[in-house]
Order: structure tokens, then C-alpha cells, then sequence
């Protein structure tokens, strides 16, 4: 177990800048998620930590040793740096037994005999495991492979845990039932992990903390509660849970609240100080929050019209369009009629600023 | 109105779908002629076996005598020794050059990679026979680099190239870059997570290659190793032009000897019985490979690419292993070709003769006008061209009978398309030769290049076969199931459907016939006559005459034909020639 610190870390590849000076802690026994679109550099970030891929600039030390310094131009190649890293594609050595891949790492620590016995049993057990050690990897399910896996990162107790990407490789249903079992797991060993993944709702299961990246950069660093509640950007808006985005114009009143207007002249309230000077922004607003069939007698109604709806089950799915704005909306039950009114609560609008393109940062 | 009615009713009728019949009859055929063109050549080899005379003699005997003879004749049984000490030199020398130089470049930081890659692999398209003259050219008693080193060193005779090892050490250089390619394969396909992980668990480079890099490549090791243990068994050209003059006797060179022994009749019974213990070995050995990468399945890993493949740092072995290939790139390779090619524009190849006061033009000139000379070359383009397309079409209607019909052979046939992988070239050109003294029609054909077209047709459908039947495994058969819903017959099914899908396999297979019956010599010495030489038999007939200037200007004509092509199949049609 360890703490790690990440300072200003920044990965060139010729003129392409893979990530850009990015600072983060992780705390001991903390597991912490880092998410984002392919090429956000979650990947990028993952491999430097684990001392594969070695970054242009910055500073990585992993239970207070300086495992990479650009500056002093310091960097402890993976196989010195104790650590467990599961791979996407599980990387299990094929020509090897499940007890081989597990002993393989135990050897080179000169750990032997009873004791390898041991903790090869301990690990394969803590995966319910135990009764495959003699399969080779090619006679094992997607399931199985993946736990053996996680055992083999386990059993020679590393100093932190990375994941890159564990559950992407299972189907939807054995992906849940995972996720559980690896949130469990972690926090029985208490083992300081880092996840990467590109499933929000894995990173809102699983995580202590989670930071959202974006092109190389930190867009967010939050719990997840925090992430969800108050995106720090729009991409983060969109990016963690659906978020309907859409342009409109700030104005600060007289009395000092602030007032959207969309497109088409209607307008709302919006309820805390946005911060923003006014002009041009990006609303988000979750599905969730719009409420249909709304009383005319309060703050930001708006006549509607249903545009199409899905039955999904536990919940539905309604478009509507305001103006000429369509809105998802997530409702217990589709209306009715084709027309109505809704309501967006105020504390439910979120306001970003507009970048240079008008697209949303 | 009526008229409207009357339309709309004809639209919703189904539109009569003229009967097509289910390919019964042209599945038949194929099947037939496939399993008849095999025939012709094993049929009356196998049956020469149990004669005691020749088979187109009226009182010709049943006798178990000529298979008794393989293990009682003295000549025979003097061969095996050689043949063993030979075969396992080759396999030794082509599986330790293959897999290092796989290893250096696939997997290392060795300077020079990707240059070295196209230069380790391009012998793949020189004739052994080419490598052979070479050899003898550059490294014989009198040859130029064997001189060179004596005048140097002060010691005669530093080696004796015409010995088994020293034919065996060239023979496993011809069979080198075939060990690397399947190597190289193997380690470009290996997830390099697999690396990483062992990395990750602190395992040193060298820990890493000996225990992961090299244990996951064990199917491919495995089936190198068979392969070159084969091609030695079977190989001619090497043995033939270097062990032939001094009388060391290898299986293949024995039963070439013995079918064109000139005192007396040639013992064509033991000669059937020789070549088809020959196959019989071959065949167990293929028996074995299967056997053994039975497990090979474990093996495969359908990894992500996420983590960039790095190669492993060579450290301060960069340079030494550098030096080491380079060293094998000019002497295994440079050296060889580059003395065919310097003796094919020289009276003499010496390092007494100034290589410019040697300097003529003549070969190349006698070459275009003796008729021989220019007749080989014409008939080996004209065989293959027609070759090519013809077994092309013959390998595409196998194909598509075996692969992608319900025809109740389908089975049978598919074996048949594999067998001649186990036929030896020196067996199959013995056995057409055979068919053509003892079959009614086919004897019409003796002497001329129709024969050979026959020999080559049996001998490289396998080689077709295996590039066309996996790319007819790729094309789902859900197009055949669409064709048919819609009221295909097979037959239109597979012209109109499947095999314009699969156009770019049927070009790639028609250019490599293409490329392996220009280099083709040994089914083509038993079939040669007057009027019907190919490159490689006037090669080697002109080799034993000591006209060895006119050989080196047809090996260069053969090494730039076989360019030509290569170069169409790697540029124009994008096959890569590894991954």
C-alpha cells in the first residue's frame, strides 16, 4: 500500500501532446478512477505510473520513492517498481497453468515452496478460483480469465494496483456482477488502486474519487457524487451521464440573478451567480430534472411539445422540443398529449462558458 | 382500372424462378478430375513398386522384392547415414539462424531493423538450385572467397565445401528466411501485453525472452522445425550439384541417380519404392506436427493493442549483434548471389583475373541465341503463364467444391487438395514420368511441355490451395444463403457470388504458381526432353557440363523473373509478404 503523487506530468509524441501537465494525488487504500473518451490520456497517464511508457516531463514518486523526475532525469523501469498492473486483454501467458502465471512473479521475488503455495491458494481463493490452478489460460471463460488475472496482480502484494480497462472485455451482465465483486475486493485487500475506463457508471460504482479527463488534460477532479451533481465543464457535463447542452444568452437582472434566454426568446431563471460575464454560454441541463406536466403557476415553465418517446423498462425516454430546442427527458410515465408544459428547476441549470468555436469546452 | 388491377397482381406474384440445378453434376467432376490428376501421378508409381520389371514390360511380376531391397540394397542403407547427418545440420543451421534473426528483428532494438528484415527474407524467392551454384562459386575448393581467404591466412584448403556438413550449412542458409518468416509471424502476432505483464511482475529482459517471448512461440517453433526437417528430406538441388561429384549419396540424389543410371535398365522398382518411403516419411512427419500443435489453440491470445509493442533494449549487445547479422547478411547471402551474379558477366570468376579484364557479355548473348538455351526460357514463361491460370481455376473450382458446397465428398476432396503437400517435387515428376510410358492418353504427351504442365498442376495445388481455401473461409457463408434465398443454383452462386469476393486470393495464388514453376526444377529434370527444358533442368544439365557461365545467366534471368512477380504481388496487389 502507497500513496502516489503525480506532478505536471506531460507525454509528447513528436509535436502531439498525449497529456499536459497533469497533477494529481492518490491517498493510501484509495481507489481512484481516471475516465475519459479514448485519447483523453487515461491510458497515457496508466502507463507512465506503471513505468512502461516513459513521460517527457514531471514527476511520479509512488510510496514516497521518485520512480520518474524529468528533471533529474530519473526513471525505474517497470520491473523494479513493484507494482500490479491487469491488462485490458488480461495478458496471461498461454504456455503457462493458472498456478504457473500466479508462481511466475513469486519466483523472481525468490519466494518458494509452502509460502508460493500459500499465497498462490490465498489469491486464487480470494478470485474463487481455487479449484482451476491447473487449467491453462486458452481453457478459461472471459469470467475466469479475468479473475485469475486480478489474482495474479495480487498475490505478489504490490505497492499500488492499476486496471486498465478490466471489465471492457466481458458482456453487460457478467460486467455487473463484476464490478461488484472488484468494489468488494478492493476494499477487503484495501490496496491503493488506480482504474482506468471509459464507463461512467463504472467510474460513479466503483470510485472514492475520479478524475475526468480531456485531451490530455484534468477537466475534473471530484468524488463521484460531485462529478455527477456539478460538472465542471460542459465535456464533463455530457461526458459523466447524459446531459442535454444547448446554447443561450446570460443576462444579470437588476436584482442580480441571472436569466437565460433561449433562441427563441423564451427565458429562464437560473438560480445561483454563474460567475460568467454576460453573452453567449452553454446550458446543461440533466434528463432527469425536467419535470413534465408542470403547474403554469411557477418559475421556468415552458410550453412543450412531445416529439417521440421510448419504453425503457424501469423508466421512459420522452423527447420533447421547447422552442425549437429538442430535450431528453427521463419520466415515470409518457404523457399523454402531444402538448404541455414543463418545468427545469433552477438549481438544476447549469451554466459553462462558450469557447471560441461556439462549441461546448 | 382493370389494366392497374392486372398489374398490381402480376407485381405480387412471385416472378418464376427458372429451376437451377444444385451443381450435382459439376461437383462430380471436380471432384473426379482432381482425384484422376492425382492418379496419374501415384497410381502407376505404386503399382511400379510391386513389379519386378518395368511396367510396360508384357511379363512384368508381382514382388515384394524392391520394398525388402530398401533396407537390405548397401546402397541404399549407405544413404541413410549421410541423409540423417544432413537433415539434422540443415535443421539445426535454418532454425537457430531463423529464430535469432526473428528475435533480433521483431522483438530488439537492433539497429537496422526493417532493413535487414527485407534482405533476411528474400532468398524466399531464390531457387536452392541458385544458392547452390553460388555456393560452390564463392566458397568451393576453387572458389573465390575460399582463394581469397588462403592467399590471406596462408592455410590451404581452410574449408571443404563439398562434404555433407558443408552442403548441409548451405542448405539450412536456403532454408533460413522460410524460419524466420514463420518466427517473425509468431512474434508480431504475440500480444506485447504478455511482455509487459511479465515486465510488471520484475522480470528482466533476458528473463522475459527466454521464459515468455520464446515459450509462446513454441507452435511456430514446432512447425519450423517440421517444415525444414521436411524441405531437407526433400531437397535435390543442393545435394545433387554439390554432393554429386564427389559421390556423397542423400536419399533424393539416389533416386535421381538411379532412375537415370545409364548402364542397364534403370531399377525403376526400387527407384517407386524409394520415392515413396520418401513420401511416407514426409507424410509422418506432417502426422507428427499436427499431433504436436494439437494444444496449439492455448496459444492464441486475441489481446488488445493498447499498450505500444517496445522492444527489448539490447544494451550494449546493440552493436556486437549488429555486426553478428550483418556478418550472416553478407556471407549467407550477398556472397551467394553476388557470385552468380558476377560470374554471369565474366569468362572467369578469380581472384587472379581482374574482375574488369574477365568482364563479357557473352553469356547473357548465348543465353538469347542458343536455341536451348532460349527455348528454356520461353517454355518456363509459357508454362508459367499457363500454369498459373490453370491452376488458378483448377485450385479455385477444388476449392469452392470442398469449402462451400454440401456436396457428400466434400471431405474426400479437401484431403486430396492437402496431399500433395506430402509429394516430394522428385516424386511427383517421377510419377508423371511413369503415367506417360504406361497411360494410353497421356504417353501422347511425353517430350513435350504438357507433361510438365500436368506435374505442375499436381505439385503446387497445395500451394494454391492454401492461400485461396483460408480466404474462402473468411467470406461469410451467409452471401451463398442470400444467393440461394433468392433462387441461385450453386453453381451460379459460386461464379457470380463467391468468386468475384474473392478476386484478390485468386490473383495472389495465380502469381505465386506463377513464381514457383519458374523456380520449379525438380519435378522438371525427370519430364525434361528435347524440346520441352525449363530453366531449371537446363541449369542443371549445363551445370554437370561445366558450362557454368551460361547457368549463372540463367539463374540471374530466373532471380529477376521471379522479382518481377514478387514485386507485382507485394506492390500492385498489397500482399504483405509476413503479419
Amino acid at each position: 500500500m502507497a500513496n502516489v503523487t503525480v506532478t505536471n506530468l506531460s507525454r509528447q509524441y513528436g509535436s502531439f501532446a498525449a497529456l499536459k501537465d497533469v497533477s494529481f494525488e492518490v491517498k493510501e487504500g484509495e481507489f481512484l478512477t481516471l475516465l475519459g473518451p479514448s485519447g483523453c490520456g487515461k491510458s497515457t497517464t496508466l502507463a507512465s505510473l506503471a513505468g512502461l511508457d516513459r513521460p517527457t516531463s514531471g514527476k511520479i514518486t509512488i510510496g514516497g520513492r521518485t520512480v520518474f523526475d524529468g528533471e533529474n532525469n530519473i526513471f525505474i523501469d517497470a520491473q523494479f517498481r513493484n507494482l500490479g498492473l491487469m491488462f485490458q486483454s488480461y495478458a496471461l501467458w498461454p504456455h503457462m497453468t493458472v498456478y504457473q502465471n500466479i508462481d511466475f512473479a513469486l519466483e523472481l521475488r525468490k519466494i518458494r515452496g509452502a509460502e508460493a503455495k500459500k499465497r498462490i491458494e490465498d489469491a486464487l481463493e480470494m478470485v474463487d478460483m481455487g479449484a482451476y490452478v491447473k487449467r491453462y489460460p486458452g481453457e478459461l471463460s472471459g469470467g475466469q480469465q479475468q479473475r485469475v488475472a486480478l489474482a495474479r496482480t495480487l498475490a505478489y502484494s504490490p505497492q499500488i494496483l492499476l486496471l486498465d480497462e478490466p471489465l471492457s472485455n466481458l458482456d453487460a451482465k457478467l460486467r455487473e456482477k463484476a464490478r461488484l465483486w472488484l468494489g468488494d475486493l478492493q476494499r477487503r485487500t484495501g490496496v491503493t488502486t488506480i482504474y482506468v475506463t471509459h464507463d461512467q457508471a463504472e467510474a460513479l460504482a466503483l470510485s472514492d474519487r475520479i478524475i475526468v479527463m480531456e485531451s490530455g488534460s484534468i477537466a475534473q477532479i471530484g468524488k463521484p457524487h460531485d462529478v455527477y451533481e456539478r460538472p465542471a465543464t460542459a465535456f464533463v457535463a455530457d461526458f459523466v451521464g447524459a446531459s442535454n447542452l444547448f446554447s443561450a444568452v446570460l443576462r444579470v437582472n437588476q436584482s442580480g440573478s441571472s436569466e437565460l434566454t433561449l433562441g427563441s426568446g423564451e427565458k429562464l431563471v437560473v438560480d445561483a451567480q454563474t460567475g460568467l460575464p454576460e453573452g453567449e454560454v452553454i446550458v446543461s441541463i440533466r434528463p432527469e430534472r425536467i419535470e413534465l406536466e408542470a403547474g403554469s403557476d411557477r418559475l421556468n415553465v415552458l410550453p412543450y411539445e412531445l416529439e417521440t418517446s421510448s419504453y425503457l423498462g424501469a423508466r421512459n425516454l420522452a423527447v420533447v422540443k421547447v422552442a425549437s430546442q429538442l430535450l431528453r427527458v427521463d419520466c415515470e410515465r409518457i404523457p399523454s398529449s402531444a402538448r404541455g408544459m414543463l418545468r427545469i428547476p433552477e438549481e438544476a441549470i447549469r451554466v459553462f462558458p462558450k469557447n471560441k468555436e461556439g462549441r461546448a469546452l | 382500372m382493370g389494366a392497374t388491377t392486372t398489374r398490381a397482381l402480376e407485381q405480387t406474384q412471385p416472378a418464376p424462378v427458372k429451376a437451377e440445378g444444385s451443381g450435382r453434376a459439376i461437383q462430380t467432376a471436380i471432384t473426379i478430375f482432381c482425384i484422376g490428376l492425382l492418379g496419374i501421378a501415384l497410381v502407376p508409381a505404386l503399382i511400379q513398386m510391386f513389379l519386378d520389371k518395368p511396367l510396360y514390360y508384357p511379363d512384368a511380376r508381382f514382388t515384394l522384392g524392391n520394398i525388402f531391397a530398401l533396407f537390405s540394397d548397401r546402397e541404399v542403407r549407405a544413404t541413410f547415414g549421410a541423409t540423417f547427418a544432413f537433415c539434422s545440420i540443415v535443421v539445426v543451421v535454418s532454425m537457430v539462424l531463423g529464430t535469432c534473426s526473428a528475435i533480433l528483428i521483431g522483438r530488439t532494438d537492433l539497429p537496422g531493423r526493417s532493413a535487414f528484415l527485407a534482405i533476411l527474407l528474400w532468398p524466399l524467392f531464390l531457387s536452392p538450385q541458385v544458392i547452390g551454384f553460388g555456393a560452390i562459386l564463392a566458397y568451393g575448393p576453387s572458389g573465390l572467397l575460399t582463394i581469397w581467404f588462403s592467399d590471406l591466412t596462408g592455410i590451404s584448403d581452410p574449408w571443404n565445401l563439398y562434404s555433407v556438413p558443408g552442403m548441409a550449412i548451405i542448405a539450412g542458409i536456403a532454408a533460413t528466411p522460410i524460419t524466420t518468416l514463420y518466427c517473425l509471424t509468431a512474434a508480431n502476432q504475440q500480444d506485447p501485453s504478455q511482455e509487459a505483464a511479465a515486465r510488471i511482475a520484475g522480470a528482466s529482459p533476458l528473463r522475459i525472452l527466454l521464459r515468455i517471448t520464446l515459450p509462446i512461440m513454441r507452435p511456430a517453433l514446432i512447425f519450423a522445425l517440421i517444415m525444414n526437417l521436411v524441405n531437407a528430406l526433400e531437397t535435390l538441388a543442393i545435394p545433387l550439384i554439390i554432393g554429386g561429384p564427389v559421390g556423397i549419396k542423400l536419399l533424393t540424389t539416389l533416386i535421381y541417380d538411379k532412375s537415370f543410371e545409364g548402364a542397364g535398365l534403370p531399377q525403376y522398382g526400387l527407384v517407386s519404392a524409394l520415392a515413396f518411403s520418401l513420401m511416407a516419411l514426409v507424410g509422418v512427419l506432417f502426422f507428427l506436427q499436427r499431433l504436436a500443435l494439437r494444444q496449439s489453440h492455448r496459444f492464441v491470445s486475441v489481446g488488445s493493442k493498447s499498450v505500444r509493442p517496445r522492444t527489448l533494449p539490447l544494451g550494449r549487445w546493440k552493436w556486437p549483434a549488429f555486426v553478428l547479422v550483418s556478418l550472416y547478411v553478407v556471407f549467407g547471402i550477398a556472397v551467394l548471389v553476388g557470385a552468380v551474379f558476377a560470374r554471369s558477366v565474366t569468362f572467369i570468376l578469380s581472384p587472379d583475373v581482374p574482375f574488369f579484364d574477365a568482364f563479357t557479355l557473352q553469356n547473357y548473348s548465348d543465353v538469347l541465341s542458343v536455341e536451348i538455351y532460349r527455348r528454356s526460357i520461353l517454355n518456363t514463361l509459357l508454362l508459367a503463364v499457363m500454369g498459373g491460370a490453370l491452376g488458378t481455376a483448377f485450385v479455385a473450382a477444388v476449392a469452392l467444391v470442398a469449402q462451400r458446397s454440401n456436396y457428400r465428398y466434400r471431405r474426400v476432396l479437401d484431403a486430396f487438395a492437402q496431399l500433395p503437400r506430402v509429394l516430394p517435387g522428385l516424386v511427383v515428376g517421377l510419377g508423371v514420368f511413369y503415367a506417360s510410358v504406361f497411360l494410353p492418353v497421356i504417353d501422347l504427351l511425353r517430350n513435350t511441355i504438357w507433361l510438365l504442365l500436368i506435374a505442375y498442376l499436381i505439385r503446387f495445388l497445395s500451394s494454391g490451395y492454401g492461400i485461396v481455401s483460408p480466404a474462402l473461409f473468411q467470406i461469410t457463408g451467409d452471401f451463398d444463403r442470400a444467393a440461394k434465398s433468392v433462387g441461385a443454383g450453386w453453381t451460379k452462386t459460386m461464379t457470380r457470388i463467391v468468386l468475384p469476393l474473392s478476386k484478390q486470393a485468386l490473383l495472389s495464388c495465380f502469381i505465386l504458381l506463377m513464381i514457383l514453376i519458374i523456380k520449379e526444377y525438380s519435378s522438371a529434370v525427370f519430364l525434361k526432353a528435347p524440346g520441352s527444358e525449363v530453366i531449371g533442368s537446363t541449369m542443371l544439365s549445363l551445370w554437370t557440363q561445366g558450362l557454368t557461365g551460361p547457368v549463372a545467366a540463367l539463374a540471374v534471368i530466373q532471380i529477376i523473373l521471379t522479382a518481377i512477380m514478387t514485386s507485382i504481388v507485394t506492390r500492385v496487389l498489397g500482399v504483405k509478404l509476413h503479419g
